[in-house]
């Protein structure tokens, strides 16, 4: 039992850790020695005294693992025993272990005595099935002879492997460790056989011809341990303390007291040899190697290797040489170099793989080596088996489909010049805003406000006799007359659809035509479909009725305002509403007592200050009752008027101010119309003067610049006329300031 | 009369407040242009009030319900409408908007064909008859011509082959030249038109301002 020291729990023998605390129990309960067999001057054995707790800990686990390694039987003991006493085992150690049920144990001989024997990869039963099937094809002696059997290139390839400068790492992999010559030719087998591509030395041939699988690796002559790749390296560095005298290990294991490495006594600390789990590394190694050996080899053609790994090195030199492809032909160095024999072939300096550095091999790009990979790969089935390249639509279909690279603009490549460019321009002296001196610009824009209100505030002061006969026009005696063709006691809808901002004009024609139809005793029933409307409506009418003995109800009325637009107006041409602006039922009122729908409308007249109230009166009203509308319009709506006059839709229309006037004066009741007229009249003619003047202005400052080049002068380029070319995409000017490119000057 | 005198006083001051936009945009005439907004808004507000809702919705509804039911559902749909306010109920108020685009679209489509375009299409139909009235005569034909050279105007189409098709095309092309023309001279006349109406609305300012408020126009 061992005690803790932490909790003083009470564990099993050999246990590691305890089942209370899980404290890593003293390395003493083992029943090892403390410190076995260290030699002295090892560092911390002899102040173990000033070593904190943990320290000693992985001391003694350290201690441990020498003690393992130095006494490997015991060490086995140990661990046999522990594993029978149901030592908790990791479940991956113990599925590592059933996978392996057919591991032989470790002979206790001097192959175990010898640290760098991996256990688990020294018996057969470690050697991968496809290893073991192509021993079953070998032939049944290997001849692993003297070197007067070899052939000759075999024996030029073996020299010229150990021309090559060893690396540090093959020093100690060569087995010259003191137990070295113990061991058995097996073990060095295995050990060879990853190492076998970069072992210069007979080992490495004997290792070849053992395991011809990799022999072929090794012929390639390609892969030594100076052109392993990193990852590699660091791959054979756990088996390096394999190889190492016991002795040598013990005070590296004891060395490391100063620098606890978990990691490492942990794996130690099993209860396994140091060698368990870097064995199962090295094993997992020895597979990826050799995969990687076959796949990585300097003839490209992991199919091929596997054939030509088949064959003994006898076998290829018995063969015929005009059989060999060309690939083994130049995997046959010596033959190769000094011609093929029987063929009388004269000898090719080619240079092996093994002279190109990785690292320039690395800067092959990528895409010619999967092409030539791929260009390399033969047909292995129809009738095209054994040839290779015959089918470059495969390719086309295999090969990755990327989009091709662009050029970069070219405008790219001087972006960084030209930013320095701007950059170091200067920067405009700017001045201070209080010394500048802002110069007015002049215009010409307050004359003809001066212009304008003389041209309408003139007429006005001028008494209405003094001024001419205004000229009737005949849409204006159109309207009147249709307006005069309305019998008296008739009933007249007029609609005031025009916003307060247009009362000025509109108003004159609404006052004049309400005028007219009460003086004629024609009964108006006013309308609008604007909020603004009834009220300025009310005032039209009432302002007209003033003074005449007319009456709400009786001779005008006011319906007020007519919501929904559309919806409104189409309600309208139906029926009319209950009641009126002042809230009243129509059935109250003598004008309306007997009206319920627009039947008994003489006429329609739309005063539209817009051309939406004309359009929504002909589209929901006149072509739903083919009511006869007469339209008083706004100036500016008299052109969209006038196509409904000419379609027939409206009887007549009156427009603006002049037609205001003009009804003025048809009906003989001249007012305020035919006095704003004068006004209206002058004002256009001073807005028509300096429309002509600025056009004229406007020709001449043209004619002036006409000889000037385009863009000197204040005028832009007009069409027809040469135009710089204009330069497109990034920063053009900037590029035309810093000189780079574009225009020059 | 003190009444009309203040309420002139107001109106030519706000003219002129409004006529200050002629030097710039002074903070005076944003004075005026805001009180006619709120003025604005304010007198639709109460008109839409007192003259639609309070006449023609509530009183029927508080009046005679029975008789005036059917005004429930314009009822409901507007306060439903009033849910567009807030955003996790607006899909609520969708009801109502539907139901005045779908009236809304129903009577403009319907009263474009048959209040502009039939009327028009008919209106363009014109006799050129010789046995007429030469002056109508010339109308119509003026009034044809312009119509499809306008049409023209708006053809981009070319690329004929055929000599008898590139005659065609170069005389519609041709054509359309002078509908052009001829839509410049419409546009001129929209143009003459706004600038006479504005021009009367500043009469009318002017003869307020020298009549009414200074009085010194009879």
């Amino acid at each position: 039992m061992i005690s803790c020291s932490q909790c003083g729990t009470q564990n099993r023998d050999g246990s590691k850790f305890c089942n209370n605390c899980g404290t890593r129990l003293a390395p003493g309960a083992l029943g090892l020695p403390r410190q076995p067999a260290a030699p002295q001057g090892v560092p911390g054995t002899s102040q173990e005294a000033s070593i904190p707790e943990w320290l000693q800990s992985q001391s003694a686990v350290s201690n441990n693992e020498s003690a393992a390694l130095a006494r490997p039987e015991e060490n086995a003991q140990d661990v046999d025993s522990s594993a029978q006493e149901e030592y908790e085992m990791p479940d991956w150690l113990a599925r590592l272990r059933a996978a392996s049920p057919e591991e032989e144990p470790r002979t206790p001989s001097g192959d175990s005595a010898n640290p760098g024997d991996s256990p688990n990869v020294s018996g057969p039963g470690n050697v991968p099935n496809w290893i073991k099937n192509l021993r079953d094809q070998e032939p049944a002696e290997p001849p692993v002879g003297p070197a007067a059997e070899e052939p000759d290139w075999l024996r030029q390839l073996r020299a010229n492997a150990t021309e090559q400068s060893p690396s540090p790492q093959a020093q100690w992999v060569t087995p010259s460790s003191p137990e070295g010559d113990g061991a058995s030719s097996e073990d060095e087998t295995v050990t060879a056989d990853w190492l076998a591509a970069n072992m210069p030395s007979q080992e490495a041939s004997q290792a070849e011809l053992s395991v011809p699988a990799f022999s072929v690796s090794a012929d390639s002559g390609g892969i030594d341990a100076s052109n392993l790749s990193d990852w590699c390296q660091d791959a054979q560095a756990p088996t390096a303390p394999s190889e190492q005298p016991a002795g040598e290990q013990v005070a590296e294991s004891a060395a490391t007291l100063e620098e606890p490495e978990p990691e490492q006594t942990e794996s130690s600390g099993l209860g396994e040899p140091s060698g368990f789990g870097e064995s199962s590394g090295f094993e997992q190694f020895f597979t990826e190697a050799t995969d990687e050996t076959f796949e990585r080899s300097a003839f490209g053609e992991p199919s091929e290797v596997g054939t030509a790994a088949s064959a003994t090195a006898e076998q290829l030199e018995g063969l015929p040489t005009a059989d060999l492809p060309d690939w083994l032909r130049a995997a046959m160095p010596t033959q190769g170099r000094g011609g093929l024999p029987g063929t009388g072939e004269p000898a090719v300096e080619q240079p092996s793989p093994g002279e190109i550095p990785t690292w320039i091999k690395a800067l092959k790009p990528v895409e010619l080596q999967v092409k030539a990979g791929r260009q390399e790969k033969p047909e292995t089935s129809g009738p095209l088996e054994g040839l290779r390249g015959v089918i470059p639509l495969a390719l086309a279909v295999t090969e990755p489909h990327s989009p091709p690279r662009m050029p970069s603009p070219n405008w790219h490549t001087g972006a960084g010049p030209l930013f320095d460019a701007i950059l170091a321009e200067p920067r405009e002296e700017t001045t201070p805003r209080s010394s500048r001196r802002v110069r007015p610009v002049w215009t010409m824009r307050p004359i003809i406000y001066l212009l304008l209100a003389l041209a309408v505030i003139i007429p006005l002061l001028v008494p209405p006799g003094l001024t001419a006969q205004v000229l009737s026009t005949p849409s204006a005696s159109e309207f009147h007359n249709t307006l005069r063709a309305v019998p008296p006691n008739s009933t007249v809808l007029i609609s005031f659809d025009y916003e307060p901002s247009l009362a000025g004009e509109m108003d004159l024609q609404a006052n004049a035509i309400v005028r007219d139809l009460l003086a004629r005793q024609v009964k108006i029933i006013a309308v609008s479909t604007i909020e603004t409307g009834p009220q300025m409506a009310q005032n039209i009418l009432v302002k007209a009725a003033t003074g005449k003995n007319l009456r709400y109800g009786s001779e005008f009325l006011n319906l007020g305002f007519l919501p929904g637009h559309e919806a409104g107006l189409a309600q309208l041409a139906v029926e009319l509403p209950a009641k009126d602006m002042l809230n009243q039922k129509l059935t109250n009122y003598p004008l309306t007592v007997n009206m319920k729908n627009l039947s008994g409308v003489a006429l329609v007249v739309e005063l539209a200050g817009s051309e939406d109230a004309l359009r929504m009166w002909m589209e929901q009203v006149q072509a739903r009752t083919r009511l006869r509308i007469a339209a008083g319009v706004s100036a500016a709506v008299e052109p969209k008027a006038r196509v409904y006059r000419d379609a027939g839709q409206l009887v007549a229309i009156l427009s603006g101010l002049t037609g205001a006037a003009n009804y003025e004066l048809l009906s003989n009741q001249p007012g305020l119309a035919v006095t704003s007229l004068n006004a209206q009249n002058a004002g256009t003619l001073v807005l028509l003067f300096i429309i002509l003047l600025g056009n004229v202005m406007h020709w001449v400052s043209r004619a002036r610049v006409g000889d000037r080049p385009v863009g000197t002068g204040h005028l832009p380029a007009t069409e027809g006329q040469a135009q710089p070319p204009v330069e497109t995409g990034p920063l053009p000017a900037a590029k035309a300031r810093s000189g780079v490119g574009g225009r020059e000057g | 009369m003190s009444g009309d005198i203040i309420g002139v006083s107001i109106g030519a001051v706000l003219t002129l407040l409004v006529f200050s936009y002629l030097l710039k945009d002074t903070p005076l005439f944003r004075v005026a242009q805001s009180i006619f907004v709120g003025v604005t808004i304010g007198y639709a507000t109460t008109v839409a009030v007192y003259l639609v809702l309070v006449p023609r919705l509530i009183e029927p509804l508080a009046t005679d319900p029975l008789t005036n039911w059917i005004d429930v559902l314009p009822l409901i749909l507007g306060l439903v409408l009033l849910l567009k306010a807030r955003t996790a109920w607006s899909a609520a108020g969708n009801i109502s908007v539907a139901f005045l685009f779908g009236v809304g679209g129903a009577l403009a489509i319907g009263g474009a064909l048959g209040g502009l375009l039939i009327p028009q299409i008919r209106a363009t139909l014109l006799s050129l008859s010789p046995f007429q009235n030469l002056g109508t005569l010339l109308n119509s034909a003026l009034l044809i011509f312009g119509t499809i050279g306008t049409l023209l105007a708006f053809r981009f189409t070319s690329g004929a082959r055929r000599p008898a098709a590139r005659a065609l095309e170069t005389a519609a092309t041709g054509w359309g030249y002078v509908g052009r023309w001829f839509m410049l001279v419409a546009f001129g006349a929209i143009f003459a038109g706004t600038a006479v109406s504005r021009i009367s609305l500043l009469v009318s300012r002017m003869y307020f301002l020298l009549h009414d408020w200074l009085q010194v126009v009879p």
